[in-house]
C-alpha cells in the first residue's frame, strides 16, 4: 500500500466523503479513470480502525465492545437498580461516559463527595459497577480504549507513521483528540493541518443583512427557491443550506425541496432525481420498511388488534401486495366495519379469503405455526435468526419491488439484526421474546439511516456537518436568538463544577462556541445568506444578537396560489328518482330522510357507509343485539304474561340466565375475542340483572300475550317497499295489539310527534302500514338507570309509561284521537318515503342531526351553514360531548 | 398607600412581595422593573428566575428587558422611568455577562418549560430519565395505559378484583371505564396529589367529608342565629316548640324528621352528628319547596287550637318570607351523612386502586414511547426537588448558579402543584444555610459563602397577579392560593402585601362603571376555601371621555344586526385613526353564530382569533377525506367526499351514476359510467389517488396527502386562501405528528387527536380593525372599543364526569380533597354527596363568572358595549340562570330592561332566515391545476449500487463472522508476507482467534467450534501451496485491502481488494477471499457456483485495475477453508 499517501482526518464522516468525491472529481477532470483511493477518514472512523488493528496485532487479552454492546451492559446494571423502569437512562450514562473521556474529565471514582448531586452520585455508582463488570468479563468499550490511546502511542505500542493531515477542523479538537494528535506527533509522524489553496476567498466578516421569515417553513421554502435559482444560473455550483435544528425538522426538508425542485413529483407524478441531499437521517425505525418489519414481529399469535392487523394488510413489503383497492384493502374495510377490536389469526384468515387475499391468509397461518414453535427464550443471535424467519414466512421484502432507497434501508436493517445478534457477547444467557423484541425495537429507534449521497449539488446540513466544508454559496437559516447561541447543555450525570471547560456546558462556553461556529460557517463560502424565522405568535423570535450590525429585512409573505375559476351549480338538491321501489336497508331510511334528506341519499344510494374502527369491549350496538336476542330467547315458548307469572322465582332466574347465556354464545361465536372470560361473566351478570328488573316490570303490566318476536315485515309506504323487523308484538287483554321496540339507548316519545320531520318515524311507520293496526306503540327502554316503557296508546293499556293519547301532553296535546294520529303519521311518513323515492336530497339537517353524522365532508355543511353543525361548544378545556348510547340493531 | 409607594415597595430587591395589580395597572412594567433591579444585586442572571403564564408572555418579557438594556433605548413614558434607571445602573454588569448577545441567560420561562428544564437537569433524581420535549397531546398514550390496566381484569393480578368490582358497578361498560381512566390520566396531577393529601383510607376520607359538612353547617348555624336575632325570635322558644312537636308526633305514631327532637335540648350545632336535628328544624320551618311555612298543622305536630300552635304561628309570622333562613336551612337539610355506604366505599376504594395503578402503567407507557406530558414533567420536577423529610435538593449541584430570586406573573391562576414547586424552590430561604452547601460556594470565588452570609445577600420571591382576573379554574387554577400566600406566605417566607389601584388603561367612565356595577356583585367577603374574591376598586388614571352602553334586543338576529351596525359606524367614525381597534368578545364560539354573518352583511372585515376546531374547516375536511382515501382505499365515503369537493364537484346525479346506485364505486369500470366533463373531473381524483397508492409507504403520509391535494388543485380552490392555507398547514403538521406518534394505525386515536386541534384564526394583516375572540383569549389585551354581545347565552357543555372530587383549602391553609363515590349504573340521579360537590363546584363557577365579566369589561379603553338578548314577552323579564347576564342582573338588570324597551320593534325585523345554501361550488370545466416545472438534473458521478440479497440469513451472518476473522488474519500475514511469519508469530495469531471471534459477537458456547473452523482454515492456508503463493512477499506491488476507485460506466466505484500483486510474469492478480465451505460431494459444482456468483464483482475490479495501470490482469477467488485458489475468467 502506498503509505506515503497522507492520512487525512476530518471531523465528520460527511466531510470525509465529500473530500473523497472532490478527489474523484479532480481525477476525472484530469482524464483518469481509476486511481488508488485516497486515505480520508473521519476521526471517529479512524479511531475505530486503529482499535481494530490494535486488537488484531497485539496480545491484549481484552475484547473490544461497540456502543450497542456497552449500552446493553449499562442497561443491565441500571435495570437491576431500583429505577422507574426506564432503560433509557442507560443512554444518558453512555453519553456521560463518553463526555468524560472526550473531555478528559476526572473519572467518576475521583469525584469529591461534595460535588455529588443525586444524579451524579448515582452515576458514580453505576460507573464503578460498569467497570467491575467490564473487568470481570475482560471487555473494553471504545471510549475507555481511546482514552488509553495517547499512552499506547507514546509507548510505541501502537504506531502511526507517515503524514497525518487534519482537514476541516473549524472547531477546536476535543481534549482527547488533541492528546491523540500530540501523541502521534511525538511518535514521529508528521501532523499537519490542511489549508487548501483557493479557499482564501473565504471571508470572516459578519453579513450585513439577515432575512426574517414568518415561519420556518417559509424560510426553508425560500432557501430551496434560492438554491434552484442559483443552480439554474450556474449548474455547476455547490450549494448548502444550513438548518440549526435539522434533526427536529428532518421530515419536512425533503418535501420542502421537492416542492420547489420537482413540483410534478411533489404532486405525486413519478418523481425525478433529487438534486438535494439531507445530511441527517431519520431513525431506522421510522422508515416504513423497518417500521412494518417491527410491526410484523410485534404481532401476537394469540390475537391481533385491529391497528396491528391494518398494518399487515396495508404493508406493501409483504409478498402478494397489490396496488390500492385490491383484496387486502377490501378485507381491511370489512375488518374495520364488521370485526371486533381483537381478532384471532383464524378470523383474519377467513376474512382475507373471503375477499380473495388467499396468499396472505396462508402466510399468516404459516407464520402463526412458526411463532408457536419458536417462542421460548433464546440468545440474541438466535432471535435474530427467528425474527428473520418470521418475516420470511410472511414474504417480507417480496412485495412491491423495492426502490433504491428501500434497498438501502433493507441493508441497514440486516446490519441491525446482525449487530443485535452480537449482543450474545454481553448477555448472561437466553432472552425472553418480549425482551428481545423490545431491545431490537429500541435499537432500531436509535440507529439512524441516511441515504447515500448521489453527489447532489445542494446539501442541507446541520451546523456540525456544514463546518469545515467549502461551497460556492451557503444559506444559514435559523439564526434566531434562541438557537444562536443555543441553550446550555450540561450533562446531568456529571457534577456541574467539573464541566466548566466543556463548551456547551456553560453559558459563556455556548456563546464562544456559537461565535466559532458562525465564523466557520461564514467562511465556508464566498456567498453567504442568513435568515431566521419569527416563529409563532406564541413564541416570537428575534434575530440572533451575534449578528450585531445586521439589518433585518422582512421577507414578504409567500404568494397565495392563483385562484381557480369556479362555477356554481344552483340548488343541486335533486338526484335521479329511484328506479324500482325497493329502498336499500329497510325502514331506517325514513328516519334518515327525516334527519337529513342528503344523508338518506348518500348512505342509501351512494353507499356512503361509515367506516369507523371498533374499540375494545362491547359497543352499544352489540349490547343492544345481546339484549334483543336474550329477550327473544326468553319469550320463546312463553306465550303470555300468565305463563310468565306462573314461573317460580327460581325458574324465572334460570330462564333469564339461560337466555342471556345463549345470546352471549351467539355473540362470542361471531366475535371470538370480543369478550374475555371475565368479560363474559360480567356481561352475563349485568344482563341478567337488567333483564330481571325488566321482567319484573312486565309482570306488573295488565295482562298480555306475546304474539310475535323479531317479526320480519315488508311494508309499503309512499310507493316504497321497506323491509323491517318489529321487535315484539303484544296482544292486550282487549284483543288489540301493542308494538314494542327494544331500546338500550335513550328514547322519547316526543320523537313521534306527527310533523314533516319526525324524530323517529319507525314505530309509527309500522303502526300505519300493518294490516292490523295496533292500538299502542311503545319503546321498551332497557337502560339500567332508566328502565321503563315509553309509549302511546289509544286508551289506557294498563302499563306504566304507555300513556293514553287523550291524556298525553306536549307533543300530542292537540291531537284528538288515535285515528287522527294515525292519519297524520301516515301523511308525514308517506311524504318522507315519497321524498326519498323522488331523489330529494337537500342538505337540510334537523336540529342536532349533524352532531353524530359522519358525512360532513361529503355534504359540506360547514361551507353551507357554518354554525348548524355544532352544538354549543363547551367552555375551553372540557372535552367533547359524549356520543349517545347507540341505537339497537 | 399610594400607587407610587406601592410600586416602590414592590420593586425593592431586598424584600419578598406579593402585588395585587388590577386590570390596567401597569403590571408588566412593574415586573420588568423588578427584574432589572434584581440584576443589580445578582451575581449572575441565572440567579433570577421569572415564571410567566404563557410562552408569549415569556417572550415579551424577555424582549422588554432586552429593550431596556439596549444602551440606545429612550422612553418618555413616566411609568417606565424607574425601569430605565435600573437598566442604566446595571449596564456594565450586563456587558460583562454578555447578556445581550446571549439572552438565553435570562431565565424567563413558563411553568411548564421550567419544569421541563428541571426534569432535564436531574433525570435521575426526578426519576424520569432522558426527557424529550413534552408532547402537547398524549391522549393516545393515556388510552393505551388505561387499556393495559383493563386487561388485568382477567388474570391473577391483584387488580383483577378491583377492576371487576368497578366494571360491575358501572354495568360492565368497559368502554366508559376506559374513557374515564384515560380522561383522568390527563388530570392525574390533581388526584394523585389529592390521594397523597388524604391517604385513601376510609376514615381519613370520611373525616374530610365530616369537616366539609361541619363547615357547611357552621355557615347555616351562623345564618340561623343571625336571622333569629334580627327577628327577635328566642331560640329556646323554638327548641321547646320542636320538642313539643316531636312528642306530639311520637304520640300519634307519625313519621317525621321532627321526631329527632324528642330529646333535643338546643338548636342544632355545626356538627355533622346534628344533621337529624337540622332536618327536624328545616321540616318544622320550611315547606317542601324550601319556603318558610305560613302555618303549621298536625302534620308538623301542632294539633289545632293548642297554645303551642299559636306560639308557633307567632314564630312563623316573625320569620315570614325570610330568604336567608330558608336558604340556610334548605342547604343544611340536603347535606349528606358524612360517611360512605359500605358498597360505595368498596367501589371508591377499587377505583382509587385502579387509578393509581393506571398512573403507574402510564409511566411505563411513557417510558417505552420516550414521551411524557406536562403533568409528568411537573411531577418529576417536584420529585427531583426533594421534600422536607428527605431533604431538599441543592440546585447548585446541578446548575451553574443557585436560584436566588423568583418572580411569578399571573399568580392568581396558580395551582397547588405550582405552589408546591415554589415552596420547594424557596425552601430554607429564610433559615440558616444548610451546612452541606457551604463548601460549594468555594467555586464561586473565595469565601463566597462566608461573604454571602456576612452581606446577607437576599433571596426574594415576587408574586404578582390579580385575583379578580383568575379565570382558569378549568385548569385547576385555585384563586384562593393568592389570598393564602398573601396572608400566610409561601413556605416559611412572608411576603409584603402591595396593592395597586390606578387603572391607566380605561377612561374614567369605564373604570367607574366597573366599580359600581361589578363591584357589588362580587362577594362581600373573600373566602379562601371557596375561591371567592372580594372586589378591589380601581381609580381612573385617565380622564373622562369614554362611554359604557347597555343594549338589549328581542332576538339573536336583531342583536347581531345591531351589533354589526354599531361596529360599522364606529369604524367609520374612526376611519381616520389608523390605530383604532375594536373587538367583539364572546364567552363561547357558538355565540357568534349570528354575528359573523351580520358583520359580513354590513361589510365589516374582521380577524377571528377564536379557536375553531380544526376539523370543522371545509378545507381540512377535504384533507381528512384525502387522508382516509389514502389510508383506507376502500373507504367509499372518503372517495365520495373528494368527488364532491370543489376540486372535482360532481353533481348528485353524476355521483349516483358513478356509484352505480349504491352498488359501489370501487369496481374497475366505475369511471366508464361517466361521460364528458363529469368523467374528466372524476378521472382527476382517481388518478391522483392511484399515484398516491404508488407512493404509499415510500413518502411520508403528509407528503402524499399534500401532494395529492396539490395535484387536484386544492390550494387554488380555497374560498379564503390565506386562512384556508394556514389551516391546511396546521392539519398537515398535526397529521405528520400523529403519524410519527403512530396514531394513524387507529383512526379513533387520530380523531381524538384532531378533536383537540384548533385553528389559529385569521392570519394577521389584511387591515381588519376588528378582532373577534373569546373572553379567555382576550385576557391581557386591550382595545378602544369592546363589544360584549350575547351576555344572555349559557356557556353550554356539561361535564359527564364519573368521578367527582373537590379540592379546597382548609382553614389551616392546607389542601384538602373531598372524594365522592362513583354513581352506580342503576342509579338515575346523583347521590347527595355528589350533589354536594357539584353544588360547591357550581358556586365556584359563579364566582369565576364574575371574574370573567371583570376581565371582559376591563379590556376597553374608550368605549364598552354590553349587549344581550331578552324575551320581551315574558311576564317578568329576567335572564336564565348560569349566564353572565344573570350575574350582572342585580346591578344592571334595570338598564337592560330599559334598553329593551327602547329598542324599536322593527329592529327585530332585520332577521334573516337561516336557510342552508344548496349550491354546488366547483372548478370550471376543463381547468387544470398548475403543474410547475421540474429542475433538470442528473448526478454526474452517481455511486454504483451493489445488488444485495433480499433475505437476511443468520447462518450467513455466522459465516461472515468467521470470514471476517479469517480475512483479518490473512491481511495480517499478507502485510509482511508469509515468508516473514515465524512459528511464534503464527502461534500468537492463532491464539487470538477466540478473542477476535468474540469481538465479532460470537457467543461463549459457540466459540470453540467457530475457533476451530478459523484455525483449521488458517492453518490449511498457511500450509497449502496456493495459500503460501497468494500470501508470498515475493510478488511485486503486493497489497492487502487495497482501496481503489474509478469511474465505471459513468458510475463512481470505490472498491477494496483483499489481495493483489503482480506475479513474476507481470500479471496483475486480483484475489478475493471467500470463506465459504462445502462439506458434501460435488465440490466442483460448489466451486463453479462460487465463481459464478462473484464473477461480476471481480470483473469490476478487473476493469478498475485495467483503467489504473493497463497490463494483463487475472482475477481469482481464494477459499481458505478449502485452501483453493479459483481463477475466475
Ligand atoms: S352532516 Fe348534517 S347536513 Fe351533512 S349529511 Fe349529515 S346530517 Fe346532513
Amino acid at each position: 500500500m502506498p503509505e506515503h499517501e497522507p492520512l487525512i482526518l476530518t471531523p465528520t464522516a460527511r466531510l470525509a466523503r465529500t473530500l473523497a468525491r472532490e478527489v474523484a472529481a479532480v481525477r476525472v477532470a484530469r482524464g483518469e479513470r481509476a486511481w488508488v483511493s485516497p486515505r480520508i477518514l473521519s476521526f471517529p472512523a479512524w479511531l475505530a480502525s486503529v482499535r481494530g488493528d490494535y486488537f488484531l496485532s497485539t496480545d491484549d487479552p481484552r475484547v473490544p465492545i461497540d456502543p450497542q454492546q456497552a449500552l446493553h451492559l449499562w442497561q443491565s446494571l441500571i435495570d437491576r437498580d431500583v429505577f422507574v423502569g426506564e432503560p433509557r437512562v442507560a443512554e444518558l450514562a453512555l453519553r456521560a461516559w463518553r463526555l468524560i473521556h472526550e473531555y478528559q474529565l476526572p473519572p467518576p471514582e475521583r469525584w469529591p463527595a461534595l460535588y455529588l448531586s443525586e444524579d451524579s452520585g448515582r452515576f458514580q455508582d453505576w460507573a464503578a459497577r460498569y467497570q467491575t463488570l467490564c473487568a470481570r468479563q475482560n471487555l473494553v468499550d471504545d471510549w475507555s480504549f481511546y482514552a488509553e490511546l495517547p499512552q499506547l502511542l507514546r509507548d510505541r505500542r501502537m504506531a502511526v507513521t507517515g503524514t497525518v493531515e487534519l482537514a476541516g477542523f473549524d472547531l477546536p479538537l476535543t481534549p482527547l483528540q488533541q492528546s491523540i494528535v500530540d501523541a502521534i506527533a511525538s511518535g514521529g509522524a508528521e501532523v499537519r493541518t490542511r489549508s487548501d489553496a483557493g479557499q482564501q476567498h473565504a471571508r470572516h466578516s459578519a453579513p450585513d443583512q439577515v432575512a426574517a421569515f414568518a415561519d420556518p417553513d417559509d424560510e426553508l421554502a425560500a432557501a430551496a427557491r434560492w438554491a434552484r435559482a442559483r443552480l439554474e444560473a450556474d449548474p455547476g455550483a455547490r450549494l448548502a443550506v444550513v438548518v440549526a435544528d435539522l434533526s427536529a425538522r428532518l421530515g419536512l426538508v425533503d418535501g420542502a425541496f421537492r416542492r420547489v425542485f420537482d413540483p410534478p413529483g411533489f404532486a405525486l407524478e413519478q418523481p425525478g432525481p433529487e438534486p438535494w441531499h439531507v445530511s441527517l437521517g431519520l431513525p431506522l425505525a421510522r422508515w416504513p420498511l423497518v417500521s412494518d418489519a417491527l410491526a410484523v414481529l410485534a404481532l401476537d399469535e394469540r390475537g391481533i388488534d385491529q391497528p396491528a392487523a391494518g398494518r399487515v394488510l396495508r404493508s406493501p413489503f409483504l409478498s402478494g401486495y397489490e396496488p390500492a383497492g385490491g383484496p387486502r384493502d377490501r378485507a381491511l374495510a370489512r375488518l374495520t366495519r364488521d370485526a371486533a377490536y381483537r381478532v384471532t389469526v383464524y378470523e383474519l384468515q377467513r376474512l382475507l379469503e373471503r375477499e380473495g387475499a388467499n396468499d396472505l391468509a396462508a402466510a399468516l397461518g404459516a407464520w402463526q405455526q412458526y411463532r408457536r414453535q419458536h417462542a421460548g427464550p433464546a440468545w440474541p443471535s438466535e432471535w435474530a435468526a427467528r425474527f428473520q424467519q418470521e418475516l420470511n414466512q410472511l414474504g417480507f421484502g417480496r412485495g412491491r419491488s423495492l426502490d433504491s432507497r428501500e434497498f438501502q434501508v433493507l441493508r441497514r436493517w440486516h446490519e441491525l439484526l446482525e449487530s443485535f445478534g452480537a449482543l450474545d457477547v454481553v448477555c448472561d444467557g437466553p432472552m425472553a421474546h418480549p425482551t428481545a423484541l423490545r431491545q431490537l425495537t429500541e435499537r432500531a429507534g436509535n440507529a439512524v439511516f441516511r441515504e447515500s449521497d448521489p453527489g447532489a449539488p445542494v446539501e442541507v446540513l446541520g451546523v456540525e456537518e456544514a463546518l469545515g466544508s467549502r461551497f460556492d454559496a451557503l444559506w444559514i437559516t435559523t439564526l434566531d436568538s434562541d438557537s444562536w447561541p443555543g441553550a446550555v447543555r450540561r450533562d446531568p450525570l456529571i457534577p456541574a463544577a467539573l464541566q466548566r471547560d466543556v463548551p456547551r456546558a456553560t453559558s459563556d462556553g455556548c456563546l464562544a462556541r456559537a461565535r466559532l461556529e458562525l465564523d466557520g460557517l461564514l467562511a465556508a463560502a464566498p456567498e453567504v445568506r442568513t435568515s431566521f424565522s419569527r416563529g409563532s405568535d406564541e413564541d416570537a423570535r428575534e434575530a440572533s444578537a451575534l449578528l450585531q450590525e445586521c439589518t433585518v429585512i422582512e421577507a414578504s409573505a409567500p404568494e397565495l396560489p392563483e385562484t381557480a375559476p369556479q362555477t356554481y351549480v344552483a340548488d343541486d338538491v335533486q338526484a335521479p328518482p329511484l328506479i324500482d321501489s325497493g329502498a336499500r336497508g329497510g325502514v331506517g331510511v325514513l328516519r334518515q330522510q327525516s334527519e337529513c334528506p342528503f344523508r338518506a341519499f348518500a348512505e342509501r344510494r351512494l353507499g356512503a357507509r361509515e367506516l369507523k374502527p371498533p374499540r375494545p369491549g362491547l359497543n352499544p350496538g352489540q349490547r343492544g343485539t345481546l339484549i334483543h336476542q336474550a329477550l327473544e330467547q326468553f319469550w320463546t315458548g312463553l306465550p303470555d304474561q300468565a305463563a310468565l307469572n306462573a314461573l317460580s322465582v327460581a325458574a324465572l332466574e334460570e330462564r333469564i340466565g339461560a337466555a342471556v347465556a345463549a345470546a352471549l354464545t351467539q355473540l362470542t361465536e361471531r366475535y371470538r375475542l370480543l369478550l374475555t372470560d371475565t368479560g363474559r361473566r360480567l356481561e352475563q351478570r349485568r344482563s341478567e340483572r337488567v333483564l330481571q328488573r325488566w321482567i319484573h316490570l312486565e309482570q306488573r303490566r295488565a295482562s298480555f300475550a306475546v304474539v310475535d318476536h323479531e317479526r320480519d315485515v315488508d311494508i309499503v309506504l309512499g310507493g316504497l317497499i321497506l323491509r323491517g323487523k318489529i321487535d315484539r308484538i303484544d296482544r292486550l287483554a282487549d284483543g288489540r295489539t301493542l308494538l314494542i321496540d327494544y331500546k338500550t339507548g335513550q328514547t322519547a316519545k316526543a320523537s313521534w310527534k306527527p310533523e314533516p320531520r319526525m324524530g323517529d318515524p319507525q314505530l309509527p311507520a309500522y303502526a300505519v302500514a300493518l294490516d292490523e293496526p295496533p292500538s299502542a306503540i311503545a319503546f321498551a327502554r332497557i337502560r339500567p338507570e332508566a328502565l321503563a316503557f315509553d309509549g302511546l296508546a289509544d286508551g289506557d293499556v294498563g302499563t306504566n309509561g304507555i300513556t293514553d293519547l287523550a291524556a298525553a301532553r306536549h307533543a300530542f296535546k292537540d291531537i284528538d284521537d288515535w285515528s287522527e294520529l294515525m292519519t297524520s303519521w301516515r301523511e308525514h311518513i308517506e311524504a318522507l318515503a315519497g321524498d326519498f323515492r323522488a331523489g330529494r336530497a337537500a342538505v337540510d339537517p334537523r336540529r342536532g342531526a349533524c352532531t353524530y353524522c359522519h358525512l360532513h365532508a361529503l355534504c359540506r355543511i360547514e361551507e353551507r351553514a357554518p354554525f348548524v353543525a355544532y352544538a354549543d361548544d363547551p367552555e375551553p378545556g372540557t372535552g367533547p360531548a359524549a356520543a349517545p348510547e347507540g341505537d339497537d340493531v | 398607600m399610594s400607587d407610587v409607594d406601592a410600586r416602590r415597595g414592590a420593586v425593592d430587591p431586598t424584600r419578598s412581595v406579593i402585588v395585587q395589580a388590577p386590570a390596567g395597572s401597569g403590571k408588566t412594567t412593574l415586573l420588568v422593573e423588578r427584574y432589572l433591579g434584581l440584576l443589580a444585586v445578582a451575581e449572575a442572571p441565572e440567579e433570577i428566575l421569572a415564571i410567566t403564564f404563557t410562552r408569549k408572555a415569556a417572550a415579551e418579557m424577555r424582549q422588554r428587558i432586552l429593550r431596556f438594556l439596549d444602551p440606545g433605548f429612550r422612553t418618555d413614558a413616566a411609568h417606565e422611568q424607574g425601569a430605565l434607571g435600573k437598566a442604566r445602573a446595571v449596564a456594565e454588569r450586563v456587558a460583562a455577562w454578555g447578556l445581550r448577545e446571549n439572552p438565553q441567560r435570562l431565565l424567563i420561562r413558563t411553568i411548564d418549560s421550567f419544569n421541563h428544564y428541571l426534569a432535564r437537569t436531574m433525570p435521575v433524581a426526578s426519576q424520569l430519565g432522558p426527557v424529550p420535549t413534552p408532547a402537547d397531546n398524549t391522549q393516545a398514550l393515556y388510552r393505551r395505559a388505561a387499556r393495559r390496566v383493563l386487561t388485568l381484569a382477567d388474570g391473577s393480578d391483584p387488580m383483577a378484583e378491583h377492576l371487576q368490582r368497578l366494571l360491575d358497578w358501572r354495568d360492565h361498560r368497559a368502554q366508559d371505564i376506559e374513557n374515564l381512566l384515560a380522561a383522568l390520566l390527563g388530570k392525574r396531577d390533581q388526584w394523585l396529589r389529592a390521594l397523597g393529601v388524604s391517604l385513601p383510607q376510609r376514615e381519613r376520607l370520611e373525616a374530610v367529608l365530616a369537616a366539609v359538612v361541619d363547615h357547611q353547617l357552621e355557615s347555616s348555624a351562623e345564618q340561623v342565629d343571625a336571622v333569629l336575632q334580627s327577628n327577635a325570635c328566642n331560640p329556646w322558644e323554638l327548641v321547646e316548640l320542636l320538642r313539643y312537636a316531636a312528642r306530639t308526633l311520637a304520640a300519634k305514631g307519625r313519621e317525621s324528621a321532627i321526631l329527632a327532637y324528642l330529646d333535643g335540648d338546643a338548636l342544632p350545632q355545626a356538627d355533622a352528628g346534628d344533621l337529624p336535628r337540622w332536618r327536624a328544624l328545616a321540616e318544622l320551618l320550611l315547606t317542601g319547596k324550601d319556603e318558610v311555612r305560613k302555618q303549621v298543622t298536625v302534620g308538623q305536630g301542632f294539633p289545632p287550637q293548642t297554645a303551642e300552635k299559636a306560639r308557633m304561628q307567632a314564630v312563623l309570622e316573625a320569620l315570614a318570607g325570610d330568604r336567608a333562613l330558608a336558604g340556610a336551612l334548605a342547604k343544611a337539610r340536603r347535606l349528606p351523612e358524612p360517611r360512605y355506604g359500605d358498597e360505595e366505599w368498596a367501589v371508591l376504594d377499587s377505583l382509587i386502586q385502579v387509578l393509581t395503578r393506571t398512573a403507574t402503567e402510564l409511566e411505563v407507557v411513557f417510558a417505552s414511547a420516550g414521551q411524557t406530558d406536562f403533568n409528568g414533567l411537573a411531577a418529576a420536577a417536584l420529585r427531583g426537588l426533594g421534600d422536607a423529610d428527605n431533604g431538599y435538593t441543592d440546585l447548585g449541584l446541578y446548575l451553574d448558579r443557585r436560584i436566588r430570586h423568583i418572580l411569578v406573573d399571573e399568580f392568581q391562576d396558580t395551582n397547588w402543584g405550582q405552589l408546591h414547586l415554589l415552596e420547594k424552590l424557596t425552601a430554607g430561604w429564610e433559615g440558616e444555610i444548610p451546612p452541606g452547601q457551604l463548601a460549594l460556594w468555594e467555586d464561586e470565588g473565595p469565601d463566597a459563602a462566608v461573604a454571602e452570609r456576612a452581606e446577607g445577600r437576599p433571596r426574594t420571591l415576587f408574586l404578582v397577579g390579580d385575583p379578580m382576573q383568575s379565570i382558569y379554574r378549568f385548569r385547576e387554577a385555585e384563586v384562593g392560593l393568592f389570598m393564602r400566600s398573601r396572608d400566610q406566605g409561601v413556605g416559611p417566607l412572608m411576603l409584603d402585601d402591595r396593592r395597586l389601584r390606578t387603572n391607566f388603561r380605561a377612561r374614567a367612565e369605564i373604570v367607574d362603571w366597573v366599580n359600581t356595577r361589578l363591584g357589588p356583585i362580587f362577594p362581600d367577603r373573600e373566602d379562601v376555601a371557596a375561591g371567592a374574591v372580594a372586589y378591589a376598586a380601581s381609580e381612573p388614571g385617565r380622564p373622562g371621555g369614554g362611554a359604557v352602553e347597555v343594549h338589549a334586543y328581542p332576538s339573536d338576529t336583531a342583536e347581531a344586526d345591531a351589533v354589526a351596525r354599531l361596529i360599522a359606524e364606529a369604524l367609520a367614525e374612526h376611519a381616520g385613526n389608523a390605530d383604532f381597534r375594536a373587538a367583539v368578545i364572546v364567552r363561547a364560539r357558538s355565540h357568534l353564530a349570528h354575528i359573523l354573518p351580520a358583520l359580513a352583511r354590513h361589510g365589516v372585515a374582521y380577524r377571528a382569533l377564536q379557536l375553531d376546531p380544526l376539523a370543522s374547516r371545509p378545507v381540512v375536511q377535504d384533507l381528512i377525506a384525502l387522508t382516509r382515501a389514502i389510508l383506507q382505499p376502500a373507504d367509499t365515503t372518503a372517495l365520495l367526499a373528494l368527488l364532491r369537493a370543489p376540486v372535482c364537484g360532481l353533481t348528485l346525479e353524476a355521483l349516483w351514476k358513478l356509484a352505480g346506485d349504491g352498488r359501489g364505486l370501487m369496481d374497475s369500470d366505475a369511471l366508464q359510467r361517466l361521460a364528458g366533463d363529469d368523467g374528466e373531473r372524476a378521472a382527476r381524483v382517481f388518478g391522483a389517488l392511484a399515484d398516491a397508492g404508488n407512493g404509499w409507504r415510500r413518502r411520508p403520509l403528509r407528503d402524499l396527502v399534500e401532494g395529492a391535494w396539490q395535484r387536484l388543485g386544492g390550494p387554488a380552490c380555497c374560498t379564503h386562501p390565506a386562512t384556508d392555507l394556514q389551516d391546511a398547514a396546521a392539519y398537515l403538521t398535526a397529521l405528520d405528528q400523529a403519524d410519527a406518534d403512530g396514531l394513524l394505525d387507529d383512526w379513533n386515536d387520530f380523531e381524538e387527536r384532531l378533536a383537540v386541534q384548533f385553528t389559529a384564526g385569521d392570519p394577521p394583516g389584511g387591515g381588519a380593525k376588528l378582532e373577534i375572540l373569546t373572553m379567555h383569549g382576550a385576557k391581557g389585551l386591550e382595545w378602544d372599543l369592546v363589544v360584549l354581545p350575547g351576555l344572555n347565552r349559557t356557556p353550554g357543555g356539561g361535564d359527564a364526569d364519573l368521578l367527582h372530587w373537590l379540592p379546597f383549602i382548609a382553614p389551616d391553609g392546607d389542601e384538602q380533597v373531598l372524594f365522592a363515590p362513583l354513581r352506580a349504573a342503576e342509579e338515575q340521579h346523583n347521590p347527595p354527596l355528589i350533589k354536594l360537590i357539584r353544588d360547591e363546584q357550581r358556586a365556584r363557577d359563579t364566582f369565576e363568572d364574575q371574574r370573567l365579566l371583570y376581565v371582559a369589561t376591563t379590556r376597553a379603553r374608550e368605549r364598552l358595549v354590553l349587549s344581550a338578548c331578552l324575551d320581551p314577552n315574558r311576564d317578568e323579564i329576567r335572564p336564565d340562570t348560569g349566564t353572565l347576564l344573570a350575574d350582572l342582573w342585580p346591578t344592571t338588570g334595570a338598564d337592560f330592561v330599559a334598553a329593551l324597551q327602547q329598542t324599536a320593534p322593527d329592529a327585530a325585523a332585520a332577521a334573516v332566515g337561516a336557510r342552508v345554501d344548496q349550491q354546488l361550488r366547483r372548478v370550471a370545466a376543463g381547468w387544470q391545476p398548475p403543474r410547475g416545472e421540474r429542475f433538470a438534473w442528473r448526478a454526474s458521478m452517481p455511486p454504483r449500487e451493489t445488488a444485495r440479497a433480499l433475505e437476511f440469513n443468520w447462518a450467513g451472518a455466522q459465516a461472515r463472522r468467521t470470514g471476517t476473522v479469517l480475512h483479518r488474519l490473512l491481511e495480517q500475514v499478507g502485510r509482511f508476507g508469509i515468508e516473514g511469519l515465524d512459528a511464534e508469530q503464527q502461534r500468537r495469531l492463532i491464539e487470538r482467534i477466540p478473542r477476535l471471534l468474540r469481538a465479532q459477537g460470537t457467543r461463549p458456547d459457540q466459540l470453540a467450534d467457530a475457533s476451530a473452523v478459523v484455525r483449521d482454515a488458517f492453518a490449511a492456508t498457511l500450509t497449502s501451496d496456493s495459500g503460501r503463493w497468494v500470501l508470498s512477499n515475493a510478488h511485486r506491488d503486493a497489497a492487502c485491502e487495497r482501496p481503489i476507485s474509478g469511474l465505471v460506466d459513468g458510475e463512481l466505484v470505490n472498491a477494496i481488494v483483499d489481495r493483489t500483486f503482480v506475479d513474476a510474469d507481470g500479471v496483475r492478480w486480483i484475489i478475493d477471499y471467500k470463506s465459504g465451505h462445502h462439506a458434501g460431494a460435488d465440490l466442483a459444482g460448489f466451486l463453479a457456483q462460487e465463481r459464478e456468483r462473484y464473477q461480476g464483482q471481480l470483473a469490476l475490479y478487473r476493469r478498475l485495475f485495467e483503467q489504473l495501470e493497463g497490463g494483463r490482469v487475472k482475477t481469482a477467488l481464494y477459499l481458505p477453508r478449502h485452501a483453493r485458489l479459483e481463477i475466475v475468467e
